[in-house]
């Protein structure tokens, strides 16, 4: 039995009689559907702060009534002031060597470091004003960013509880934290840790690789103003260095022709499931099969005409996924939430039926 | 030491990380190496005397390695923020249990194996490794820049 509070209300249920509950319209889609039918003042008025803080932990409550829930989003402790700090990590292996940039504080010469202050602050602003979420955990978690780790570092990772970015050696890829994409990529990790906790092997980690992109490429959009159509739809063309100029990581419209050349070989990702990689190198190929995800998100966002209606989908589905999902739990979900949010104005007509179509399109529906 | 020119001395397999690559180096005894990196196979030669160092080094490595870094007495998390912040390791994060991009590593030599990834790499493999990668790197830029030395 578990209860929560409902309109001042507290209310008391098994778990089919909660999940019944679930197909509430969480309080970014509320205030979209304000937004269209009156003037934002206005809308922001009706959503006053009560009513916001009880639809989103009912939306909690509803997600850790899932088969499998998050421990982890339950068991973590509310945190900070969504502030910035970004460290120099010297070139070493270490976090948190030496504060140079904090939120507010004065500014740095060095230009990482300010890039990814920046970047930090788009992402932070995309999730507060698109989705209202109050940073990485929804409960104001502090920013740590790490720049200039290791020594000639071609990587950037999330730990955890940060973020870390190395320079990269110069020749194959250049610093990772000047690029929006890829600090929106890695920060959307703690994010998919806090809300779905999808463990990171197989086709569950293949799909927490695929929200980072997705996060990724629609922050990027939504900072540029730029629309589906017009978007490049590529992961990681900022990082590459000079031999490698032109080309990108993945790309989420066509998966396997990112890059093509004598360093580092052919893009492997498959764009279709039939042809998804059932290996055991990369954590059981998350980056690779990411793919198969990444192109049903871009026909969806494609036909939407607008990547951050589908990523409003996406991110309401995300709420919902069990820690193991598979590709097609996955599908399914992200159909249900499109249903949910066309049902409450949020989302266009027939996004249901889009989405169908591009998860029938890369084999994970079958017709 | 063990191993001839013929086989491999050396093996390293590097995976994951942001961009997801899956990176194979094969290092014989003779100089010979191989890349094998998205489905193509470079070749190149380094010196006899790197791969011998290079083995001598990983031999030295202990069965039980020593950890990353000498780890803060306390981890330092975000809500303390900079006061009192001690440097650490990634592999001391609180919470780790969700972390995702890191690079794992998987090191075979004279029919040992060392793993390691980003957030923990031992002291006595950091430097190796870093070797090792600016092996694979030197491969891969030959062969881009039309210098394959195929032996």
């Amino acid at each position: 039995m578990t209860s929560f509070d409902e309109g001042g209300e507290t209310v008391v249920g098994n778990r089919e009689q909660v999940a019944s509950l679930c197909n509430f319209v969480p309080p970014y889609v509320q205030r979209v559907v304000a937004q269209h039918a009156e003037g934002d003042d206005a809308a922001e008025r009706r959503l006053n702060d009560n009513a916001r803080k009880r639809r989103t932990a009912a939306l909690k409550e509803c997600a850790a009534t899932e088969d499998e829930p998050a421990v982890s989003r339950a068991a973590l402790p509310t945190t900070g002031t969504s502030r910035r700090e970004v460290y120099d990590s010297g070139n070493t292996d270490q976090q948190r060597v030496k504060l140079i940039r904090a939120e507010g504080g004065p500014e740095t010469d060095d230009t990482d470091a300010l890039n990814a202050y920046d970047n930090a602050g788009i992402v932070r602003k995309f999730y507060s004003e698109v989705l209202d979420r109050v940073s990485i955990d929804d409960r104001g978690m502090d920013l740590i960013l790490n720049v200039h780790y290791g020594a000639k570092f071609n990587n950037a990772f999330w730990d955890g509880d940060e973020m870390t970015f190395g320079d990269g050696d110069g020749v194959i890829f250049s610093g990772f934290a000047r690029s929006l994409d890829v600090v929106a990529h890695e920060l959307a990790h703690g994010v998919t840790q806090f809300t779905s906790a999808l463990v990171y092997s197989k086709e569950s980690g293949a799909l927490n690789e695929h929200y980072s992109d997705v996060f990724g490429t629609t922050i990027t959009q939504w900072s540029d103003g730029s629309s589906p159509a017009h978007s490049d739809w590529l992961i990681g063309d900022e990082i590459m260095g000079p031999d490698l100029y032109g080309e990108a990581l993945r790309s989420m419209a066509h998966p396997g022709t990112a890059y093509d050349n004598p360093i580092m070989g052919k893009d492997p990702q498959p764009a279709h499931y039939d042809n998804r990689y059932k290996g055991t190198a990369d954590n059981g190929g998350v980056h690779i099969n990411s793919g198969i995800p990444n192109r049903a998100f871009y026909l969806a966002a494609m036909e939407m005409g607008d990547t951050v209606e589908a990523a409003r989908i996406w991110y309401h589905a995300l709420h919902f996924l069990p820690v193991d999902a598979t590709f097609v739990q996955a599908a399914a979900q992200i159909a249900t939430s499109a249903r949910i949010l066309v049902k409450s104005g949020a989302a266009t007509k027939g996004a249901a039926q889009i989405v169908r179509d591009a998860w029938r399109t890369v084999g994970v529906i079958t017709p | 030491m063990t191993g001839d020119a013929g086989e491999a001395l050396i093996s390293l397999e590097i995976s994951g990380g942001y961009t997801g690559q899956i990176t194979r180096l094969e290092l014989r005894r003779d100089g010979a190496a191989r890349v094998q990196v998205g489905g193509r196979t470079l070749t190149g030669r380094v010196d006899p005397e790197q791969v011998d160092g290079l083995l001598g080094d990983l031999e030295s490595v202990p069965a039980e390695p020593l950890p990353a870094e000498p780890a803060a007495a306390e981890p330092v998390t975000a809500r303390q923020g900079p006061s009192g912040a001690a440097p650490k390791s990634p592999a001391t994060a609180p919470g780790s249990m969700g972390a995702a991009d890191l690079r794992s590593y998987q090191v075979h030599f004279g029919g040992r194996t060392l793993t390691a990834d980003d957030a923990s790499v031992p002291r006595d493999l950091s430097e190796p490794l870093r070797r090792l990668e600016e092996l694979v790197r030197a491969v891969q830029l030959d062969a881009a820049r039309g210098r394959d030395q195929k032996p």
